[in-house]
């Protein structure tokens, strides 16, 4: 026997042996696991997040107000379809900037 | 049909779709095991080896740009995880010593056999365990190295011919 019929008989017979044992589950369970307890906490942070968010939300369109009177009474495309950027617009369009722009840092978002 | 491996990491790739990355690890695991438990001579170690590879290429799937094979990109992580365990571990010599010591329990692997394999610097037993065993083609085997494919060569060449003399060597004093 050659030394590469050595080494392949060896090869097949371990091979065998280890598609018969339970690694892959293992591996599986221990992989996605991870990554729901990452989601998990991922999403708590983000509930966390916009609650405080939302608390604060009133008093952000009253800075607003306050900071930028011209701006929060913008018409926006004075058209037949027009709209004013009140306040409570500029901070909810603030608000989904900032949660866009963790989306997009996420681990894993793509 | 069997789907490809390519087909399968693009699928894993474009949806995080766990079935086909597990399909990926049920084909490779085995190979993948075997030839590290070959390379570094311990049982636990290798699984832990493998388990490792596999999680990196999982979350660096982004990083398989399909140039080469996907066994050829994977075996090229577990032989680096390997290259770090042996750093932290230990020196060379003893992880070759250990080789020595441990390789042989699982099958009936010849003992000379697997002596002669612990002789030989890592380079050349991962090439030759590739090429003679596992069955990858010595381009492959490069990528997987990380060595330029005559080097490749020349590793599988004096591999083949170190065990050849060493089992021959085993053999005379045997029957002397």
């Amino acid at each position: 026997m050659t030394i590469e019929d050595m080494l392949t008989k060896d090869f097949s017979a371990l091979v065998g042996r280890f598609n018969a044992d339970d690694f892959v589950e293992r591996l599986m369970k221990r992989l996605y696991g991870a990554d729901r307890l990452r989601l998990v906490l991922v999403g708590a942070a983000g509930a966390a997040g916009a609650a405080v968010a939302a608390s604060q939300f009133g008093a952000l369109a009253k800075a607003l107000a306050g900071a930028a009177p011209a701006l929060a009474a913008f018409t926006v495309a004075d058209t037949a379809v027009s709209f004013q950027s009140g306040p409570a617009l500029l901070a909810a369009l603030l608000f989904a900037a900032i949660g866009g722009a963790t989306a997009m840092v996420l681990p894993g978002s793509r | 049909m069997q789907l490809s491996d390519v087909d399968l990491v693009t699928l894993a790739k474009a949806a995080r779709d766990s079935a086909a990355f597990g399909e990926l690890v049920r084909r490779h695991q085995a190979p993948l095991r075997a030839f590290l438990l070959r390379l570094t001579g311990d049982h636990a170690l290798a699984d832990d080896l493998a388990q490792e590879a596999l999680i990196k290429a999982y979350r660096g799937l982004d990083g398989f740009r399909g140039g080469a094979s996907y066994r050829s990109w994977l075996f090229a992580i577990a032989i680096r995880e390997a290259a770090m365990a042996r750093r932290k571990e230990r020196p060379e010599p003893s992880a070759a010593a250990s080789l020595a010591e441990s390789a042989a329990p699982p099958s009936e692997f010849n003992i000379d056999l697997s002596r002669a394999l612990a002789a030989l610097s890592t380079e050349e037993r991962s090439a030759v365990l590739l090429c003679d065993a596992a069955g990858f083609s010595h381009a492959e085997a490069a990528t997987a190295i990380g060595a330029p494919l005559g080097t490749v060569k020349t590793y599988v060449a004096r591999a083949r011919e170190k065990l050849r003399a060493a089992l021959t060597s085993e053999a005379r004093t045997a029957c002397a």
